[in-house]
C-alpha cells in the first residue's frame, strides 16, 4: 500500500499555493465576464459575459502591444543566449581569480532592482545631458530616445544589459556539469572546439540552457519596470508592451473587467508557450 | 536527464479537457445576458453661491436639485432635503503662527500620540507643507504624520484603490483638484462643509473660507466642499527674460521678422521666437513641454488654448468643456447630473474638430525646436531643462518649479526667467474663451478615513491664514485673497526679482492680473471619469506628437475611442 504521507506533508505547501495563487486567479477570472469601472458612475459590477474579452480581441492597441511584446522577446533572446553562452565559454577556462571578477561584473545588474535599472539608464541615454547621447553625437550619430528605433533599441540594450548576466551563470554551470570523463574522452578522440561542445558539452548544458531560455522568456514577455521608467512606452507607442497596456487597463483606466481578461489572456500565453517549450524538450529528451 | 516521460495520450488528454472547457465556457458566456445596474441615490437640494476669479469680481448664485450617488458609505442614510450652505465666517486679520497653533494643540489633545497616515505626489509645495506645515502640527499637537511619497498616478492608484474596498489605509489625501467630479460621483469623500457643520469645535476660528478664492473649483455641482486648497496657482507662459532684453538679440530679431522680441500672444509668434532661438550649437533650444504624458499636454492647455472649446459666458465655456468634451445631463437612476461625455464634433463635442488637429499638429511640428529627447521628457525633466539653461521659452508651465529656478545650488536661470499669460491660437482662439489652466491641489478627507477629527484639523491648519502667507512668501503658492493681495508680499517679491519685472515680481503681477485670470479655468467638475478618460487618450495623443499618426488620424481614433469608452460607462446611447 502507497503511504500518504508525503502528501500530507505536501498539503500546507499546497495550501499556500492554492491561497496565494489558484484563488486569486479564480476572482479574477470572474472579474473577466463582469463590467466594472472602478471610479465610474455604476457602483456595482454586473455580468457581461464575454463582453472584455470581445473587446479586446477586436482592440488594435491590444494586438499591436501583443505583436511589440512578442518580437521584443525573441530579439532579447536572440542576443543574450548567444551572448551569455560566449561569455560562459571563454570565462570557463580562465583562471579562478579572473574568472570570479568576469563573474561579478557580468552578474551584477542582475542584483539591481527593476526600477534602479530603469533610471540608471535613463541617465544614460536621456536627453541632452546624458553620456550616451554626448557620446554619439562626438563620433556623428545623432541618437534620440524620442527616434522610435533609437528608444525601440535602447529598451533592448537595457533588457541585455540586465540579463545577459544570468545566461552566463546558468551556461556557466552547465559547463562546470561536464563530468571530466567526457573531456578525456573527446581529447583522446582529437575532436577539436565544435567537437568538445558537441559531445561533451552539450548534453550536460542543454537542459539548463533551455530552462534558461524559458525563463527569460517569460520574464522579457512581462517586461514592466524599466520600460515604464525609461520611455513609458513612448515615443508615441514604440514601446508599449502587453504589460503596459495591461496596468494601462486595469490601474489607470481602473477598468476592472477588461483588466482581468487581459491578465488571463496574458497568463495563458504565458503558460501555453512554456507548455509547448517543455514538451518539446521532454519529447526530444525520450527519443 | 532522469525525470517522468510525457506520455503522447497524456498530453492529448490535458489539450482535449482545456478544448472542451473553453467550448463550454463560451458557449455559457455566450447566452448570458447582463442584469440591471443597481445604483443607490441621495438625493439633496441645495442652494450655492459661487465666488468667480481670483477676487470676486463676479458672484452668481445657483441652485440646483442633484443627484449624488453614494457608494461604500453605508451608515450614511438618505437624506430627503437637506439644505446644503458653505459656512462663511467674517473676514478677520491674519493672527499669528502661534496663536493659530495654541489653538489646535488645544483642539487636537484627545488626539495626541496618534499617528496619521498618507500618500502624495512630492514636488516643492507638498515638500514645503511637510517640512513646515505638517512640522509644526506634529510638534505643537503631538502626533506624527506617515508619509508614503508617489508620482502623479501611484497615487491615484492608491487613492482609488483604499476608496474602492474601503480599506481606510490612509487618513487623508493630497491630490489634485483634477479628481473632484470623479470623487463627487462616486460619493469617497467626506463633504467638508457637512464636516464642519457637525464638528463646529473643530473649525477654526479665523478660517474665513471666504478668502479662499479657488473654493468653487474645489466643491462638487452640489456645492460641497471635496478638498482643502492647498494652492490655486495659475499656469503661464515662462521666457528668458535676461535673453529677451538683451540689445544685440532684440536688435537681431527685430531685423529678422520685424517686431520686436517680446512674449507672444498667439502661436505664430511663439513659433517665431522658436526658430530665432533654436540654437543647438550653444545648447539652447526654443521649446519645450512635457511630452512624455502625452495626455497632460492636451487636456491642460492644448484643447483650451487651441479653442477646442466653445465661447460663452463665464464662469464655465458650456457645452463644451476645457478639455473639448461636450457637456450633458446624464441619468443616475432617476436624477441628472452633468457630464463631459460627448467627444466627437457631431455628437456636441471638439476633440476630432479642427482646432484640435490644429492643436496637435503644432505641438508635433514644434519638435524640431525642442531639446534632443524631448518627447520622453515629462514635467521634471522640462523643470531641468530650465534650470540647466538650455530653453529660451516655453508655452505651459507649471509654477511648482520655480523655487528650484531660483535655487542657486541647482539652477543656472536664478534670476534671469518671467512670465506671461500662454500664447493662444490666432486662428482659433476667441474673445471669452478659456486660456488658462489653475491648478489645484488639495486635501481630502476620505468616507473610510479612520481618524477624520484628527485627519481635519491638519488639513484646516495648512490652509490657515498664517501658513498660507508664509508659503508664499516661501515658494509662491498660495489659495487667499488676503495672502495675494497683501502689500508686504509686492514689497518682497520686487526685493526678490531687484526691482524688475521678472522672475518673483513678473509671477505675481501676472496673479493679481484680474483680466487674465477671469479666464483661468480648473478641470471641469463634469469631468467623472479622470483617470479612465486620460488612459484612453495617451496612445493617441502620443501618437500625434510622435509623429506615428498623422493629426487628422489621432483625433478622429482618439474620439472614436472616447465615444467608445462613454457608451461602455453608460453616458451615451
Amino acid at each position: 500500500m502507497k503511504s500518504k504521507t508525503p502528501l500530507f506533508l505536501l498539503l500546507p505547501a499546497l495550501a499556500l499555493i492554492a491561497f496565494n495563487s489558484i484563488f486569486p486567479t479564480l476572482y479574477v477570472l470572474y472579474l473577466s465576464f463582469n463590467r466594472y469601472f472602478m471610479t465610474g458612475k455604476a457602483i456595482e459590477m454586473f455580468f457581461v459575459g464575454l463582453d472584455n474579452y470581445r473587446f479586446l480581441f477586436s482592440d488594435a492597441d491590444f494586438w499591436a502591444s501583443l505583436y511589440r511584446g512578442s518580437i521584443f522577446s525573441i530579439i532579447c533572446l536572440a542576443i543574450e543566449v548567444p551572448l551569455g553562452l560566449l561569455l560562459a565559454y571563454i570565462a570557463k577556462d580562465l583562471p579562478r581569480k579572473l574568472r570570479t571578477a568576469c563573474t561579478m561584473i557580468f552578474c551584477a545588474p542582475l542584483l539591481i532592482p527593476n526600477v534602479a535599472v530603469g533610471c540608471t539608464w535613463m541617465l544614460y541615454v536621456r536627453g541632452w545631458f546624458s553620456l550616451l547621447p554626448n557620446l554619439l553625437h562626438r563620433i556623428g550619430i545623432h541618437y534620440s530616445l524620442s527616434n522610435p528605433v533609437h528608444a525601440w533599441w535602447t529598451v533592448v540594450a537595457m533588457d541585455v544589459w540586465h540579463w545577459t548576466g544570468f545566461i552566463y551563470l546558468v551556461c556557466l554551470a552547465g559547463f562546470y556539469a561536464t563530468p571530466p570523463e567526457y573531456l578525456e574522452a573527446v581529447a583522446i578522440d582529437r575532436a577539436g572546439a565544435w567537437g568538445t561542445f558537441k559531445y561533451a558539452y552539450w548534453p550536460f548544458l542543454r537542459f539548463p540552457l533551455f530552462v534558461g531560455i524559458l525563463i527569460r522568456f517569460m520574464d522579457s514577455f512581462r517586461i514592466y519596470d524599466e520600460v515604464m521608467v525609461l520611455t513609458a512606452g513612448g515615443p508615441g507607442t514604440t514601446t508599449r508592451f502587453l504589460s503596459l497596456y495591461t496596468v494601462g487597463k486595469a490601474l489607470t483606466e481602473f477598468n476592472v473587467g477588461l483588466g482581468s481578461a487581459v491578465s488571463l489572456v496574458y497568463l495563458y500565453i504565458i503558460i501555453a508557450v512554456c507548455a509547448i517549450f517543455m514538451i518539446g524538450l521532454t519529447l526530444g529528451e525520450r527519443r | 536527464m532522469s525525470g517522468e516521460k510525457v506520455s503522447r495520450r497524456r498530453t492529448l488528454e490535458i489539450a482535449a479537457a482545456t478544448v472542451l472547457g473553453i467550448i463550454v465556457g463560451g458557449v455559457a458566456g455566450w447566452f448570458a445576458k447582463p442584469r440591471e445596474v443597481m445604483e443607490r441615490l441621495i438625493t439633496t437640494t441645495v442652494t450655492r453661491t459661487e465666488t468667480v476669479g481670483t477676487a470676486s469680481t463676479v458672484t452668481t448664485t445657483v441652485t440646483s436639485t442633484v443627484t449624488k450617488t453614494v457608494t461604500a458609505a453605508p451608515t450614511t442614510p438618505p437624506a430627503t432635503t437637506t439644505t446644503v450652505t458653505t459656512p462663511t465666517t467674517p473676514t478677520v486679520l491674519r493672527p499669528t503662527k502661534e496663536e493659530v497653533l495654541a489653538w489646535y494643540a488645544e483642539k487636537a489633545k484627545p488626539w495626541k500620540g496618534t499617528t496619521l497616515k498618507t500618500v502624495v505626489e512630492v514636488n516643492p509645495p507638498m515638500e514645503w507643507n511637510m517640512n513646515n506645515a505638517f512640522a509644526e502640527f506634529c510638534e505643537a499637537c503631538g502626533i506624527k504624520v506617515d508619509i508614503e511619497k508617489g508620482t502623479h498616478e501611484t497615487v491615484y492608484q492608491k487613492e482609488v484603490l483604499d476608496m474602492e474596498r474601503g480599506t481606510g489605509i490612509y487618513d487623508f489625501f493630497f491630490d489634485d483638484q483634477d479628481m473632484a467630479g470623479t470623487w463627487a460621483i462616486r460619493g469617497w469623500y467626506v463633504p467638508l462643509n457637512e464636516f464642519m457643520n457637525d464638528h463646529p469645535d473643530l473649525v477654526e476660528p479665523w478660517i474665513d473660507l471666504d478668502d479662499v478664492f479657488t473654493l468653487p473649483l474645489v466643491s462638487d455641482t452640489a456645492g460641497n466642499i471635496i478638498q482643502f486648497p492647498n494652492e490655486g496657482v495659475p499656469s503661464f507662459y515662462m521666457y528668458r527674460y535676461d535673453l529677451f532684453t538683451d540689445p544685440k538679440e532684440r536688435s537681431d530679431f527685430k531685423s529678422k521678422y520685424g517686431r520686436d522680441l517680446v512674449p507672444p500672444m498667439f502661436d505664430d509668434e511663439y513659433e517665431e521666437i522658436a526658430e530665432f532661438f533654436t540654437r543647438p550649437d550653444v545648447p539652447l533650444y526654443g521649446h519645450m513641454t512635457f511630452y512624455k504624458y502625452a495626455h497632460y499636454v492636451w487636456h491642460h492647455f492644448l484643447a483650451v488654448d487651441f479653442g477646442a472649446c466653445s465661447n460663452g459666458p463665464l464662469p464655465w465655456t458650456r457645452p463644451v468643456c476645457p478639455w473639448g468634451l461636450g457637456v450633458k445631463k446624464v441619468k443616475v437612476g432617476d436624477r441628472e447630473v452633468e457630464c463631459a461625455c460627448l467627444a466627437p464634433v457631431e455628437k456636441g463635442g471638439m476633440i476630432d474638430s479642427p482646432q484640435m488637429v490644429e492643436a496637435f499638429r503644432k505641438f508635433h511640428e514644434y519638435l524640431k525646436y525642442a531639446p534632443p529627447g524631448a518627447l520622453e521628457m515629462e514635467w521634471m525633466a522640462e523643470g531641468d531643462a530650465w534650470d540647466a539653461g538650455i530653453l529660451a521659452q516655453a508655452w505651459f508651465e507649471w509654477p511648482h518649479l520655480i523655487p528650484n529656478h531660483e535655487n542657486p545650488d541647482r539652477s543656472k536661470i536664478v534670476g534671469k526667467w518671467a512670465v506671461a499669460p500662454c500664447p493662444v491660437s490666432r486662428k482659433y482662439h476667441k474673445p471669452l474663451m478659456p486660456k488658462t489652466y489653475l491648478d489645484i491641489e488639495g486635501f481630502l478627507l476620505p468616507y473610510c478615513s479612520k481618524q477624520k477629527e484628527i485627519s481635519y484639523l491638519l488639513m484646516q491648519y495648512t490652509i490657515s491664514k498664517p501658513t498660507d502667507y508664509r508659503k508664499l512668501l516661501d515658494i509662491g503658492f498660495c489659495t487667499r485673497s488676503s495672502s495675494i493681495n497683501d502689500p508686504e508680499v509686492e514689497k518682497i517679491y520686487s526685493e526678490k526679482s531687484g526691482g524688475e519685472p521678472k522672475t518673483w515680481l513678473s509671477y505675481l503681477n501676472y496673479w493679481r492680473n484680474k483680466e487674465e485670470m477671469k479666464y483661468a479655468i480648473g478641470t471641469d467638475p463634469a469631468i467623472l471619469d479622470y483617470p479612465t478618460i486620460c488612459e484612453r487618450v495617451l496612445p493617441w495623443c502620443a501618437k500625434a506628437f510622435s509623429g506615428e499618426l498623422s493629426p487628422e488620424e489621432a483625433v478622429k481614433g482618439m474620439a472614436e475611442d472616447l465615444d467608445k469608452l462613454f457608451k461602455e460607462l453608460g453616458y451615451v446611447e
